[in-house]
């Protein structure tokens, strides 16, 4: 009997997994059948490349989001980044390694700047995290006053468009990445720390988590990860514009909630963003491929969104209903054992 | 200043303050604008406080303005709605392709209308209903509106030259006023932001139902408890916001004479953040109307500043955000100072 919540748990994640697997590959091979050209290696290239830099932001968001935040400002830390490397390498003449590495810095400070206001100032963190958002965006429109910065050295290009065993350089990053943080998120002290922020704050910090503290690691990862992918982007274009990245959080937060997290915070896991991530990346080529009006990709995505959530909710009722009716049945046993 | 201050629920707290009115926020907002207003018109004499530049700043405002009494409505129930902007651009798409197709005037704008209230039924619905997060539901219908508006109109400009031309003329309407030697023209969006808010500040000061808003917000367990319908009232909430998003529509899309698929971009960003400043909370159970229009207000004459001072217009975004950081340290500052 005591096993039950647990399986219940899982039942909740086996489905919402095999769901998004199946709708997923059900895409995949209907459109191969229907149009032929899409399980090529290029075109397979091309869906993941069009995804890989939102689903970077959207590891750093599952964090987020397990802690019970969230982090709109990615997309304009993603914008800073572009222009920042592409400032310090074009127009400073640094070399690349210096470039990168004071880019990653800055990004990382505006990470712990998010989190550093969320903690002192005790508000929702949407509400810090979109003043960065408006403000980043303000500033990269205006260092950069509307136009790209272009002209950087082959070496760096390698960063985004080169390829390591005939895999593409970010692609090769997003997976390494996932790899690394989804064990340190299920196995690591630290980061099992977040669940308990996520599941409730108060609780967790009356039995001992430093609440601040991983709250702030928890944002600087996020603008990181952010950044890294800002240095990559402006590799694999060619060329830094402060509207790259535009509305780049949505889509990372679409990914982390179909991928089953709880934007309430308290769950989530990395295998499923990055199932989200493919999933998402798998619906948008179905439009580009079929040819089908790609504005239709809003649409579909906005409902594909309403309905995993619609269905996380129902088995998530589901379930606290039969926790409900286990309870009343130990209830009821103990009555009768205590009348008899 | 009393009755604005009345219906916000830190003015109704005993705080044992003599001059509780003084240290409200929305008298502190007032003397912002007020120093706003005088730095600008002391550094920009001939340019800035002249009816022309003005008349600009207000009406441009107006549309913010309408958007951003929805954004409070929606925020006192603890809600929010991020779907402001795409609902506004796809309302106009309906009204100007109905108007394209010879409709008559009253039947595109009733199924502009109907097309507005149809978004906020099913956000409602689903945040009510359902029990979904308001921030999943809402970016879901962001995309789905946005989405439909594109497909609709294939990102296309929507004109409707055989609209009667009191339509068309409607949004750019001037009221004259004689002020001695010529007159001034109030432009008729301004007036009815105006009307507007006026008429929302006293129904939710005065009207019971309005006011049980915020007891939802405030705690939805104990507004149920008490009796009122908790349910009804969210959905209510959200229709009324759509409704807000609806006049949004139709003065735009008069004014502009064209129906527009990016219409409202970043709306959603910019009334929260009006709304914040004008001391809604995230949290629900907060807002207030008149609040808000000084946010949206302050807003507008900093941007109108960046332009008038010479400065580069870019940096006006990231004031916004800037203004939204500020704002929320100040409050963080005088919650502190209140607990002490």
């Amino acid at each position: 009997m005591k096993v039950l919540p647990r399986q219940l748990f899982q039942n909740v994640i086996v489905v919402q997994y095999v769901g998004l697997v199946v709708v997923t590959l059900l895409t995949l091979f209907g459109f191969q059948a229907t149009f032929g050209n899409v399980l090529t290696g290029a075109n397979l290239e091309v869906l993941a490349m069009n995804m890989v830099f939102e689903g970077i932001m959207a590891l750093g968001m599952t964090f987020v989001i397990i802690t019970g935040g969230i982090d709109i400002s990615v997309a304009s830390v993603f914008a800073f980044a572009e222009i920042l490397v592409a400032k310090l390498m074009v127009q400073a003449g640094l070399d690349m390694v210096t470039a990168i590495v004071i880019t990653l810095v800055a990004t990382a400070a505006i990470g712990a700047l998010n989190g550093l206001l969320i903690v002192l100032f005790r508000v929702h963190p949407m509400i810090i995290t979109m003043g960065t958002l408006l403000t980043l965006r303000g500033i990269n429109l205006a260092i950069t006053d509307g136009h790209s910065v272009s002209g950087f050295s082959d070496v760096f290009l390698f960063l985004g468009q080169g390829k390591i065993l005939g895999v593409n350089v970010p692609i090769v990053f997003f997976g390494i990445a996932a790899i690394i943080l989804g064990i340190l998120l299920g196995h690591h002290r630290f980061f099992r720390q977040l669940y308990f922020i996520g599941g409730g704050e108060r609780a967790a910090r009356l039995s001992g988590v430093d609440v601040n503290r991983v709250k702030i690691i928890i944002y600087t990862l996020s603008a990181t990860l952010a950044g890294c992918a800002g240095v990559m982007a402006a590799a694999k274009y060619g060329a830094a514009h402060w509207a790259h990245g535009n509305l780049a959080e949505l889509k990372a937060i679409a990914a982390v909630a179909i991928g089953g997290a709880n934007i309430n915070g308290g769950s989530g896991t990395i295998g499923g963003t990055v199932l989200g991530v493919i999933f998402l990346a798998v619906v948008h080529n179905a439009f580009v491929t079929s040819a089908v009006n790609t504005f239709w990709y809003d649409v579909v995505s906005g409902m594909m969104l309403l309905i995993a959530v619609l269905l996380s909710r129902f088995i998530s009722l589901r379930n606290a209903r039969a926790l409900l009716v286990l309870k009343q049945g130990k209830m009821d046993q103990l009555s009768e054992t205590y009348k008899s | 200043m009393m009755t604005h201050a009345a219906n916000s629920p830190d003015a109704t707290k005993p705080t044992g303050r003599r001059f509780a009115a003084l240290s409200s926020r929305q008298f502190l907002l007032v003397l912002i604008n007020v120093a706003i207003f005088l730095v600008l018109t002391i550094l920009r004499p001939d340019a800035f406080p002249s009816w022309t530049n003005l008349k600009a700043v207000l009406s441009l405002m107006s549309y913010d303005l309408l958007i951003a009494i929805a954004m409070t409505i929606v925020l006192i129930v603890r809600g929010i709605d991020l779907s402001v902007g795409s609902v506004l651009a796809l309302a106009s798409v309906t009204m100007a392709l109905l108007l394209r197709a010879d409709a008559s005037v009253p039947v595109a704008l009733l199924a502009g209308l109907g097309v507005a209230l149809l978004c906020g039924l099913t956000n409602g619905l689903l945040v009510g209903v359902v029990g979904i997060l308001p921030f999943l539901v809402t970016l879901g219908m962001m995309s789905v509106a946005r989405g439909i508006a594109t497909v609709l109109t294939t990102g296309q400009y929507i004109s409707f030259p055989n609209a009667p031309a009191w339509f068309t003329l409607f949004g750019r309407y001037e009221l004259q006023i004689p002020n001695g030697s010529g007159f001034y023209g109030v432009p008729v969006t301004l007036i009815i932001g105006l009307t507007l808010v006026v008429v929302t500040s006293l129904l939710f000061s005065r009207w019971t139902a309005l006011r049980s808003f915020f007891f939802v917000g405030e705690s939805t367990e104990a507004a149920r408890l008490s009796g009122i319908k908790v349910t009804r009232l969210t959905v209510a909430a959200y229709l009324l916001a759509a409704l807000f998003v609806w006049f949004t529509a139709v003065l735009l899309t008069s004014a502009n004479k064209i129906g527009y698929a990016n219409y409202g971009i970043g709306a959603e960003m910019r009334a929260l953040a009006a709304a914040v400043v004008g001391g809604a909370s995230l949290a629900g159970g907060a807002g207030n109307i008149f609040g808000t229009f000084l946010g949206v207000l302050m807003l507008a004459l900093i941007g109108n500043g960046f332009v008038m001072l010479n400065g580069n217009p870019n940096w006006q975004q990231a004031s916004v955000g800037i203004v939204l950081l500020v704002a929320v340290g100040v409050d963080a500052l005088r919650t502190y100072r209140d607990r002490r």
